[in-house]
């Protein structure tokens, strides 16, 4: 079968669109993508940004840097999985705050 | 006959509810009620058309510009890939000549959409399980029925995941695989559906699964790539088939 240009263009254009998009998440985000890029089939691929802070016993806070845990499942922020991680961590923490994510909260060490 | 003009048709009808139900964000209601007004003509048009190829390629035609006034009203619904995935079908439709031509863009498409979720994946969230932890948490109708899933069984699921989604950017092009690769697109987008958060997430996963599989379903020859053709049964995909009488 003979292609037509047109044709080409579109099929190049399939293709070329999504995996332009895929590059340029790696470029800027890495092995670990937090956002999905538009017209680009990376649904169910990246895991939005979550954020850490620790209270120690006299109030002072500081945060909290996940990607030194275990890679499996460090990132889901869902229940108490990753707090109690920290927790046990840093020892000196009273408490783990969660922001960002679908479930942010607070979480008592 | 149950051709892919028609099956597509029926999901152009379900987008259309999707539309009438999230209401208008940008346009004045009456430009807006003219957008939905072509969703709901396309759809009605790739349903019920008997013009053959050229009748629903101005059927998807149609389509495409209900898209583009979707996305006039609101810019953002062209993040959202089950619109994306039916523009590029009704693209590919308006712009071949012939079922050949079709199916070759279907299937160009079903390689980009497969191959590239496939390689997005290979990330440390997603094999690591923590992508899968989310979806199945946030799944009502699994966490009802469900416990929550072992960690080495997300990882698991997670490389399967990979695997099938890397097979299905192939199984078009090999003639011996494209029903098999149905039946693996059935399975792997009515697991989607399972663990979709919410009904109008369920509604465009829907949309997104179903015109998925059509074009699986198209390339294997379950599905006629067009309506019957009166002038030349060729152009439903079938060429062994007798031109239908009506």
């Amino acid at each position: 079968m003979r292609v037509r240009p047109v044709v080409l263009a579109v099929a190049v254009l399939q293709l070329a669109l999504p995996i332009s998009m895929l590059v340029d998440r790696w470029a800027d985000e890495g092995s670990r993508p937090v956002s999905e890029r538009p017209a680009s089939w990376q649904m169910y691929s990246a895991e939005p940004p979550v954020s850490y802070t620790g209270t120690d016993a006299a109030g002072r806070t500081r945060q909290l840097d996940a990607r030194q845990l275990p890679p499996v499942l460090r990132a889901v922020d869902t229940g108490r999985f990753l707090p109690d991680r920290l927790c046990a961590r840093h020892p000196d923490l009273v408490r783990v705050e969660r922001e960002g994510g679908t479930q942010p909260g607070i979480f008592a060490c | 006959m149950l051709t892919a003009d028609r099956v597509g048709g029926a999901l152009v009808l379900v987008k259309a509810v999707d539309v009438a139900v999230r209401g208008p964000v940008e346009l004045p209601s009456a430009l807006w009620l003219a957008v939905l007004a072509l969703w709901v003509a396309g759809g009605l048009a790739l349903l019920t058309s008997r013009g053959g190829f050229t009748g629903g390629r101005v059927a998807w035609g149609v389509v495409l510009l209900a898209g583009a006034g979707l996305a006039v009203d609101y810019p953002l619904e062209l993040r959202r890939q089950h619109l994306v995935l039916l523009m590029g079908v009704a693209l590919a439709a308006v712009v071949a000549r012939h079922v050949d031509e079709r199916l070759l863009l279907w299937r160009v498409q079903l390689t980009a959409l497969y191959g590239v979720a496939a390689l997005a994946k290979v990330n440390e969230s997603f094999l690591g399980g923590d992508v899968l932890a989310r979806a199945v948490v946030n799944a009502p109708l699994w966490s009802a029925l469900l416990p929550p899933p072992p960690t080495l069984l997300l990882i698991a699921a997670g490389i399967a995941l990979i695997a099938v989604e890397a097979a299905l950017a192939v199984t078009p092009w090999v003639r011996r695989l494209r029903r098999p690769g149905t039946l693996l697109a059935v399975g792997l987008h009515g697991v989607a559906f399972v663990v979709s958060p919410e009904p109008l997430v369920a509604l465009r996963l829907v949309v997104f699964g179903g015109t998925a599989v059509l074009l699986h379903a198209a390339s294997a020859g379950l599905l006629p790539a067009s309506q019957p053709h009166r002038e030349s049964p060729a152009a439903v995909g079938r060429p062994s088939a007798p031109a239908p009488a009506g």
